[in-house]
């Protein structure tokens, strides 16, 4: 019971935020969210307590005398928790920063999308740490549904209702995709948990209708991933969905999907041949992505656009560390690294342009030109935020590529072999990623503005555009204790 | 082969199998080929149902395990199934307020 | 016996289905779709899963349906004309639908051949394989397994978390539902809800 302490208190932010919503009086929103963002981020230390727990021999025993219903669908793993603190703490940064986007923007319904994101962090949660399909397709679809809602929310935007539209048909196209491989994955093993399709699938006599059925399962993660050639939905919803839901959407979903990807294909098909597919399609998958993702996000002129297309290619820096997850000891703490990293600097880029936004109405890049004179914090901030989301040292974002590329190291990237080659595209999208997050950096600080209105940040977002540059700097720190407690609780498989 | 071979007593799972194949390629045709988004949708309600009978095929199939698990499932997808009916019909409702029109392909506000 | 049964009922649902994607009338459509989930609760009931034959019949036939039929009404009357469904791409769609199939096929039964060569090679196979080709083969269903009584126990005992999920699920679906499809003109969130909404409000049960 213990364990889920974190998907309960998302669950209750979600549903106070449904009873609160017939409260009439102003202050609610406020109030909610700051309470709710808050809560999150005590829940967040709990859940880091939990994680450090899980790697003591106390946790060992409660996990050995967990109840049937917890051990059966969830994995009572480090990771899982350490997922649980990443779930609350994203929970917690997007009511910060959505409170003065729903003051200006929306009229009503404010606290029911807190509410509805809550319950998606809920889902996010439990995909981290789900270890059965039946509870990883729940999830996934938890997110799913509430990424429609979301998406669709401000209804009366044409944008955001064409965004849902085009959402709502693909993701449930590629959820029904994904259902029909996990059918087969069900009908050849007759297990439904991972370690079970594992067992079963031990041995020679799994011919090539496994491999077929883990593909067509990778097709729903690689939606929720916005891995290449799943990516078609990514730019249009990042563009058209309210600018909380988009920094939302860039993280929650995303991170979840290849946290559950990981755990998914590294347990249920260690064996030769469905390995070989679903490593030859994720190589493949994540240099294309990362490639694709910043070559397009140059030539963008909406700056959520731009963020979309580079999230793809974070996707693909992140697709690496899954790539490895079997052969390096690495390879999940570099993703869980990569993927806090990941947290706060795109929020914090998101926060950014919500902020922008909330004042101006625009998402044009051309309307950032002189920022740096209107408003010194926000230009400063998109400029830290951009040297991290490039991965210059000493930020966050430079620690998690340089995990990743330890992994793969790790995994045997030898001189010329296909991961080396995978490695220096990787290095090379980073430096193609320069451009373009310092172009908008180049327009507010040497562009003349159109005209000099300041641009006030809000509370709200201001603290967490804060807190987002105290977390890229402060993951440094924070970076040594996740690593160890993933690697000390390494039940990654078997629990 | 007699006719006893292909009309055997029981109802082999292979059947089941062909036959939910048949049922997700349709809808697959239908999702590829329609522009109207409530006709994309049936198609693949269409698909999910051909999920469903492949599920429980295998779950009847299946070792002991199994059985139930199978079942289960479907009974989660049909939960699925409707959550997404709603909010899907929902968003196309809302859209044809906006839009008079949910064609696909004259969804054209967001680009590059 | 049973096998005519099946293909009664498996090559009408084949038909109707293509009516479902083919035709340009969307009434005649949701109508089609709705005979279909009709005939695949009969296939529930022929492969003794009742439950899921009830369920087909009252959540999917009844309630996803309905919905449909709902949201068409509402679409004709927002836009004052009956919705025609158009058919583009015909061609490319009729390529990736028979391509996949035969793939299916293919790789379907290759694995079946490929275990029939293995045996014949080795004399053995892995036994899960071994049992998945009986079980496609062979269709002995274990009557001692009920499957009403055995159902409960494991739904709430042991997936009582995917269970929980699914109540949040429904509740986030309903709240999406009503929350998106409400009118434009009504501004305060908690008023009543016109006439036509129901239909979505009903899946919460």
């Amino acid at each position: 019971m213990v364990y889920l302490i974190p998907e309960f208190l998302l669950v209750l932010v979600g549903a106070v935020g449904l009873v609160i919503a017939f409260a009439p009086s102003r202050p609610r929103l406020r109030a909610y969210s700051l309470v709710g963002g808050l809560t999150c981020f005590g829940g967040a230390v709990v859940a880091g307590y939990l994680a450090y727990l899980a790697t003591t021999d106390l946790g060992a025993e409660l996990a050995a005398t967990a109840p049937g219903y917890l051990t059966t669908t969830l994995a009572l793993d480090p990771f899982s928790r350490v997922f649980a603190v990443l779930s609350l703490i994203v929970c917690g940064l997007t009511f910060l920063l959505s409170k003065e986007y729903l003051e200006t923007r929306m009229q009503d319904h404010q606290p029911e999308l807190l509410a509805v994101i809550a319950f998606a962090a809920a889902g996010m949660s439990f995909l981290g740490s789900a270890r059965e399909l039946i509870t990883i397709w729940f999830s996934i679809e938890l997110l799913s549904v509430c990424g429609y809602v979301l998406a669709a929310f401000t209804k009366d935007d044409e944008r955001s209702a064409e965004a849902a539209l085009k959402y709502f048909i693909l993701g449930t196209a590629s959820s029904a995709f994904m259902l029909f491989g996990l059918s087969y994955v069900y009908g050849m093993t007759g297990r439904l948990d991972l370690v079970g399709i594992m067992e079963a699938t031990a041995g020679d006599g799994i011919g090539v209708l496994l491999p077929t059925a883990a593909v067509l399962m990778l097709v729903g993660f690689g939606f929720k991933v916005a891995m290449v050639p799943f990516h078609m939905w990514c730019p249009d919803v990042y563009e058209g969905a309210p600018t909380p839901v988009t920094a939302f959407l860039s993280v929650g979903p995303k991170l979840a999907a290849l946290a559950a990807l990981a755990r998914v294909f590294s347990t249920a098909f260690p064996h030769e041949v469905a390995r070989v597919a679903w490593e030859g399609v994720l190589f493949w998958g994540a240099l294309i992505t990362m490639t694709l993702g910043n070559v397009v996000a140059i030539k963008q002129s909406n700056i959520k656009r731009m963020l979309a297309y580079s999230s793809i290619a974070h996707a693909g820096y992140m697709l690496v560390a899954v790539l490895v997850t079997l052969r390096s000891d690495l390879a999940l703490s570099a993703l869980a690294i990569y993927a806090f990293a990941y947290v706060f600097m795109n929020l914090g880029a998101f926060a950014v342009v919500t902020s922008f936004s909330n004042r101006t109405g625009s998402d044009a890049l051309h309307s950032y030109n002189g920022l740096a004179r209107r408003s010194p914090y926000l230009a400063w901030a998109w400029a830290f935020f951009a040297l991290t989301l490039v991965g210059l040292p000493p930020t966050a974002g430079f620690l998690g590529k340089a995990y990743i590329i330890m992994a793969a190291w790790d995994a045997g990237a030898t001189w010329n072999s296909p991961m080396f080659w995978l490695l220096v595209v990787l290095v090379l999208n980073s430096a193609i990623s320069l451009a373009y997050y310092m172009g908008v950096a180049g327009r507010m600080f040497f562009k003349p503005p159109a005209h000099d209105d300041p641009v006030p940040v809000g509370g709200g977002v201001g603290t967490a555009i804060g807190l987002c540059l105290a977390g890229t700097l402060l993951m440094v720190l924070a970076a040594g204790p996740i690593i160890g407690a993933i690697q000390n609780g390494a039940v990654f498989a078997l629990h | 082969m007699s006719l006893n071979d292909i009309f055997p007593e029981t109802v082999p799972t292979g059947y089941y199998l062909v036959f939910a194949a048949l049922l997700f390629c349709i809808g697959l045709f239908g999702l590829v080929s329609r522009r109207n988004a409530i006709g994309m949708l049936l198609s693949i309600e269409l698909m999910m149902n051909a999920v469903n009978v492949n599920l429980a095929a295998f779950s009847r199939s299946g070792l002991e395990v199994g059985q139930i698990q199978g079942q289960l499932l479907v009974v989660f997808t049909v939960t699925v199934a409707v959550a997404e009916a709603a909010v899907g019909l929902a968003i196309i409702v809302a859209m044809f307020k906006l839009r008079k029109t949910v064609n696909a392909d004259e969804l054209n506000l967001l680009r590059g | 016996m049973e096998t005519l049964v099946f293909f009664g009922l498996a090559v009408p649902i084949l038909v109707l289905a293509v009516v479902v994607v083919t035709t340009p009338h969307i009434l005649r459509a949701v109508v089609s779709l709705f005979l279909a989930l009709v005939g695949v609760a009969g296939l529930f009931f022929l492969m003794r899963a009742p439950i899921l034959g009830v369920m087909q019949l009252m959540i999917y036939a009844g309630g996803v349906v309905v919905l449909f039929a709902f949201a068409v009404m509402l679409v004709r009357r927002v836009t004052g004309e009956f919705v025609r469904q158009q058919t583009g791409l015909a061609g490319p769609a009729l390529v990736v639908g028979l391509l996949f199939f035969v793939v299916l096929m293919g790789i379907g039964s290759g694995y079946l051949a490929g275990l029939e060569d293995e045996a014949a090679a080795a004399g053995s196979v892995h036994p899960v394989s071994r049992d998945l080709a009986e079980r496609l083969v062979l269709t002995d269903v274990p009557e001692e397994i009920d499957p009403v009584e055995d159902f409960s126990p494991v739904m709430i005992r042991d997936y009582v978390i995917p269970f929980e999920i699914a109540s949040i699920l429904l509740l986030v679906a309903m709240i999406g539902a009503v929350l998106v499809g409400h009118p434009l003109e009504q501004k305060h969130p908690g008023g009543e809800i016109e006439p036509e909404e129901p239909a979505e409000e009903g899946e919460g049960a």
